[in-house]
């Protein structure tokens, strides 16, 4: 039923995956998280919920506060006020069952360099509690997945940054975690891998969920299904990816014209038109009046007004832009 | 049990293609080679003064025995105890490896007594490797070899000690370097002050059996009691388990 997510992992196209419709409870629940380092005040009181089987991005600019909540998440180390609680049980008080729950791909990929890829993931198997007679199995479908097979008998101190970070992933997943932190998973990787790791975490999201962080938009834009933006320790964003896009997109269509009039007024005559930008020579931007119709009707009379209609287009925002707007709305540029 | 036992596995396979761990064997072996020779000296330069004097005793063997199992082996522990602990909990941390063995689902426990038997592993090594130096002179001295038996087994709960130590050092830095000076000074601490103890007007005599060299020489000198045998294993569990608290509470701070 959630095939869509699937067969676009390798196209990496643009529409944001759906999510899929069945009934979820809630995995994470974060709630009005503060964190002091010392007199420094990293969270201001973060609250977001993840559903089971829900691919979030959480974003933010650096020193933001994203590791700091990941760490939580994980009882690495406590909040100084508030409560996380994964796969039901509060990360204070039932250390033992959430670090059950969870695979951590940490900001540092926690590796031993004198060890090879195979015999640190077996580790990181048994460590997670992975039974013997399953640990091979388990080990090498991580290694697959993650592109590793042909590095197994290497040692993990001798690997390139790129499979660094996938031996780090591939010990975050190694146990099938139904709840997957990944702090900042594709970080060092060539844009093939990055690829690779998105149909990773997009394979693993069908099942699980999957909370990320990242700095790069696109990606996140095109593997999760919902948005998580933090700025200076505060949530300034947090919705369904397509919601927050198309909140920001200013509704307007651009068209590109061979014989535009030397004046806008001409323009702002035109069929279900409310305002014209001028972007280019032979670009502009219509702000259209509401309606359900008002496109069509808008197309059919610039088609017809002679100005020499070559291409037309609706506009979407980025995730980049959205990203700009709640961020920069908070620091005065 | 099993994540005691994976962390122990895991640490004996990184201890010996370490190159730490290979210079703490051999620092070991130098230091005991080198005591080992003096001893063997100062007991030949005693036996040559007692052939000359007719009215004196030749003196036995018992001497050396006690000299490497007493002073001799705590110098050198002083010297490699600090080496090891420099591959502890704070290189855990210095490494990263930190956040993959505290999020896992084991205890602390688990993970500072993985830890811990690791290094006593180590250790148990570099024992068997130096052991011959004084079951020669038994042989060759034909002296009774009980005292030697027991004193070795003092040996290993003395150093599981120290190693014990060490790793509570380890839990208190980030740094490696720390860890190690850390533990040079905690056991020179306990150094002093069992030097210090007997001095102690009185009560002296009473008080060493409180310290682990007090205690380490009941065993070399053969006394097989249960007092040196609980002091040691009691003082080791104290410590790891204040360890694996100072851990949790750094978990929670
Ligand atoms: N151990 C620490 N002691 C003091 N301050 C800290 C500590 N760790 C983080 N901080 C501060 O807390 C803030 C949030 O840090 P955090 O690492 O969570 O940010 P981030 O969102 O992950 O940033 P980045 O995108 O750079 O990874 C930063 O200002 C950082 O300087
Ligand atoms: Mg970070």
């Amino acid at each position: 039923m959630t095939s869509t997510s699937t067969s676009a992992s390798a196209g990496g196209g643009s529409a944001s995956p759906v999510p899929p419709g069945r009934p979820r409870q809630s995995m994470i629940e974060i709630d009005q998280l503060h964190k002091f380092y010392g007199p420094f005040e990293a969270l201001k009181g973060i609250s977001f919920t993840v559903r089971s089987g829900e691919v979030v991005g959480f974003l933010g600019p650096n020193g933001a506060g994203k590791s700091t909540t990941m760490k939580i998440m994980t009882g690495l180390m406590p909040p100084t006020r508030g409560s996380v609680s994964i796969a039901g049980h509060d990360v204070l008080d039932e250390p033992l069952e959430v670090r059950r729950a969870i695979g951590y791909l940490p900001e540092i990929p926690p590796l031993y360099p004198e060890m090879t890829v195979r015999d640190y993931l077996s580790f990181a198997a048994e460590l997670r509690g992975v039974p013997r007679a399953r640990r091979r199995r388990a080990v090498d479908l991580a290694l697959e997945r993650c592109g590793l097979t042909h590095m197994a008998q290497r040692l993990v101190g001798n690997l390139s940054k790129g499979y660094r970070q996938r031996t780090g992933l591939a010990q975050a997943v190694i146990h099938e975690p139904r709840v997957l932190i990944l702090d900042e998973p594709t970080v060092g990787l060539d844009p093939t891998q990055v690829i690779e790791i998105r149909g990773i975490v997009r394979e693993l999201g069908e099942e699980r969920t999957v909370i990320l962080s990242s700095h790069v938009l696109p990606e996140v834009q095109a593997t999760c299904h919902r948005v998580v933006i933090i700025n200076r320790g505060l949530v300034v964003a947090d919705g369904p990816m397509d919601e927050l896009l198309s909140r920001e997109s200013h509704g307007g269509v651009v068209a590109s014209l061979r014989r535009p009039p030397e004046e806008l007024d001409p323009l702002r005559q035109l069929t279900a038109v409310r305002q014209v930008q001028r972007l280019g020579e032979q670009e502009f931007r219509f702000f259209l009046e509401p309606g359900d119709d008002v496109r069509e009707r808008f197309v059919a009379g610039l088609a017809n007004s002679g100005y020499g209609l070559i291409e037309v287009r609706a506009e979407t925002a980025t995730l980049e832009e959205v990203f700009r707007d709640v961020v920069l709305e908070e620091v005065p540029a | 049990m099993r994540f005691v036992w994976a962390v122990f596995r895991r640490e004996i396979k990184s201890y010996f293609v370490s190159p730490l761990c290979y210079t703490a064997i051999a620092a070991f072996l130098g230091i005991m080679g080198v005591l080992y020779y003096a001893l063997l000296m100062g007991y030949e330069r005693t036996r040559l003064r007692a052939a000359m004097n007719p009215l004196a005793e030749m003196p036995g063997v018992e001497n050396i025995v006690r000299g490497m199992l007493g002073s001799d082996i705590m110098w050198a522990f002083l010297i490699i105890v600090p080496l090891l602990s420099m591959r502890m909990l704070a290189w855990e941390r210095q490494q990263h490896t930190a956040e993959l063995l505290l999020t896992a689902p084991m205890t602390t426990w688990h993970l500072v007594l993985g830890k811990f038997f690791g290094a006593v592993f180590v250790l148990i090594t570099m024992l068997a490797l130096a052991v011959w130096m004084p079951f020669v002179v038994v042989y060759w001295g034909s002296a009774d070899p009980a005292p030697l038996l027991s004193g070795i087994l003092g040996v290993l709960l003395y150093g599981a000690l120290m190693l014990a130590i060490a790793l509570l050092a380890s839990s208190l830095t980030e740094s490696t370097i720390q860890a190690g000076f850390l533990t040079l000074l905690f056991m020179a601490v306990v150094y002093v002050v069992g030097i210090l103890v007997p001095r102690v007007p009185l009560v002296g005599e009473n008080l060493e059996q409180f310290t682990p060299g007090g205690n380490l020489s009941l065993l070399a000198r053969g006394v097989v009691d249960t007092q040196p045998l609980v002091y040691f294993l009691s003082m080791t569990a104290l410590l790891l388990f204040l360890t694996s608290q100072i851990v949790d509470s750094q978990r929670w701070r």
